[in-house]
């Protein structure tokens, strides 16, 4: 799998892209969210939230913190209210971003796939 | 913000300590979590614990710094002995922004976030509101060899 040329943005610590497949938007970031990137993800993820179902591809992502994770339930939420259920998918956590969904309580808030593989799959 | 290059300046052998001191750009936060971590490893935290500490100096910088002018700056001073840590964080240039209210009671604020997170990994935290434009906070932290 790779990233299509179609950059949304990137900054010292965060880039962010947008793909497609099988039809369905993937937002794809690489490198660390915080307070002073996450407005990165946040405008990748405005910018496709008419979509039905996005998968959000977090295998190279190595730090979220609650910024990140803000953008990410926001995000979320805005797929309930447009769409009517959760159809935000984050797939490919690593242990470190894990960890972080778990601290703040919200492992039950997001839908979580292992890969993109495998949230296609399904 | 300040132009002037991020400093790091080491005091003492016996009761570690380090003071961070750079201008308030979120940009440069990366700073403050690379310096806890490689602290965290000198006070023989584990992998797990390294970076949680690095996830709790990012969420204590980020809330001491909102609202920070264009001059701001961040001093954090890092204390610690084997197994523990204290971070303690000052920014000057502050004032204190209305707080941000979710109109979705189930919808969690960056805030309640950041205070769960803190909570959650530290075991005593505090961050005051902003006193004549300075706020402070800190937190201290005992890894498992000294808390089994």
């Amino acid at each position: 799998m790779t990233f299509d040329p179609d950059s949304l943005g990137s900054d010292p610590i965060l880039s962010v892209w947008h793909r497609r497949e099988q039809g369905i938007p993937i937002v794809a970031a690489r490198g660390e969210i915080d307070v002073s990137s996450a407005g990165l993800l946040r405008d990748a993820l405005l910018s496709i939230d008419h979509e039905p179902h996005i998968l959000v591809d977090l295998a190279d992502v190595t730090f979220v913190d609650s910024t990140g994770l803000g953008v990410l339930i926001n995000a979320q939420k805005r797929q309930q209210l447009a769409h009517g259920n959760a159809s935000l998918q984050l797939c490919g956590l690593r242990p470190t971003v894990q960890r972080v969904i778990e601290v703040a309580g919200l492992d039950s808030v997001f839908t979580v796939a292992p890969s993109i593989e495998a949230a296609l799959e399904r | 913000m300040s132009s002037s290059p991020a400093s790091a300046e080491r005091s003492g052998s016996v009761g570690d300590e380090v003071r961070l001191r750079f201008p308030a750009d979120l940009k440069l936060l990366m700073l403050a979590r690379m310096t806890g971590s490689a602290i965290a490893s000198r006070a023989e935290f584990s992998v797990e614990e390294i970076a949680d500490l690095h996830l709790a100096i990012d969420e204590l910088c980020t809330s001491c710094v909102e609202g920070a002018q264009g001059d701001a700056t961040v001093e954090l001073t890092f204390s610690w002995s084997a197994g523990s840590v204290r971070v303690h964080c000052t920014v000057d240039q502050v004032t204190d922004l209305a707080p941000v209210v979710s109109l979705d009671r189930d919808l969690l604020s960056t805030a309640e976030l950041s205070e769960r997170i803190l909570a959650a990994l530290v075991d005593h935290h505090e961050i005051g509101a902003a006193v004549a434009g300075r706020r402070e906070g800190f937190f201290t932290k005992t890894g498992e060899a000294k808390n089994p």
